[in-house]
């Protein structure tokens, strides 16, 4: 089975991720969506690789990743929305104003 | 003295709409979940679109659609880099024709799951309450850290 079309979609979708993040310099939501986007190539990754090796680890990391990105999602939403009622900005150089 | 056509104005306004985006999101989490299921992890696929589509992402939705109704300027801000419209004329094409060449050249008779009681619910299952029981409770630990934390953040202040 030729696995490597995967690795270059993976690789595709972590270039198109890190190129938002490069682009969107402002906004903090689509900051949080390209991190999302890049957890998730790498995410597809992992599972290429335990296909390709058989190994079920790779998937047990990948069910260890989903579960602490979700935590961290719900984190940074929640700083998103602190900021907002903060600020009235969705500003990336405007978190520095939550320091204390 | 720089003249801008109004398709273009129309065209960035459209690529910077975040209910757009979300919504490429979620297509990108479906096919994704689909590729996964070709790559013999079921479950892991189906927690993909339960926990992200089902949960993340209607959190982000439910994130803009506050912000937009309080003031809709603000999730909608332009980006001092002016994308190169080639650029995004490009990449989806390119990106699209190496989708079609996948498509053509794929061998399918490979891409069927081949041992049948080769259980992957079964298998996840043992290795992660055998080998990964530590790390599994302390992923339920950070998980409940979490939303005491985006409780404590939210929280107006005095409450807790």
């Amino acid at each position: 089975m030729n696995l490597s079309v995967y690795l270059i979609f993976n690789a595709i979708l972590f270039c198109v991720a890190i190129l938002g993040v490069l682009i969107n310099r402002k906004n903090l939501i689509f900051l949080i969506m390209c991190i999302e986007l890049m957890l998730l190539a790498v995410n597809s990754n992992f599972i290429t690789y335990a296909r390709l090796w058989n190994d079920i680890n790779g998937q047990v990391i990948v069910f260890f990743i989903l579960a602490v990105s979700a935590a961290e999602m719900a984190v940074g939403l929640a700083i998103l929305i602190k900021l907002f009622k903060t600020k009235a900005s969705i500003d990336i150089m405007d978190l520095s104003v939550l320091k204390n | 003295m720089k003249v801008k056509l109004p398709s273009t104005r129309r065209t960035m306004r459209y690529f910077v709409n975040p209910i757009f985006a979300l919504l490429s999101l979620i297509l990108i989490f479906f096919l994704t979940a689909i590729s996964w299921v070709l790559l013999n992890a079921e479950f892991l696929a189906f927690t993909l679109i339960l926990v992200y589509v089902g949960a993340v992402i209607v959190l982000f939705l439910f994130v803009i659609m506050m912000l937009e109704q309080k003031q809709s300027h603000i999730v909608q801000t332009k980006t001092h880099y002016e994308p190169k419209f080639w650029l995004l004329k490009i990449l989806p094409i390119t990106i699209g024709l190496v989708a079609i060449f996948i498509f053509i050249v794929e061998d399918y008779s490979l891409l069927v799951p081949t041992v049948i009681n080769n259980n992957n619910l079964y298998l996840l299952a043992h290795t992660l309450f055998t080998d990964y029981l530590l790390q599994f409770s302390i992923t339920g630990l950070i998980l409940l850290v979490a939303i005491i934390s985006a409780i404590c953040l939210v929280d107006k202040e005095g409450h807790l």
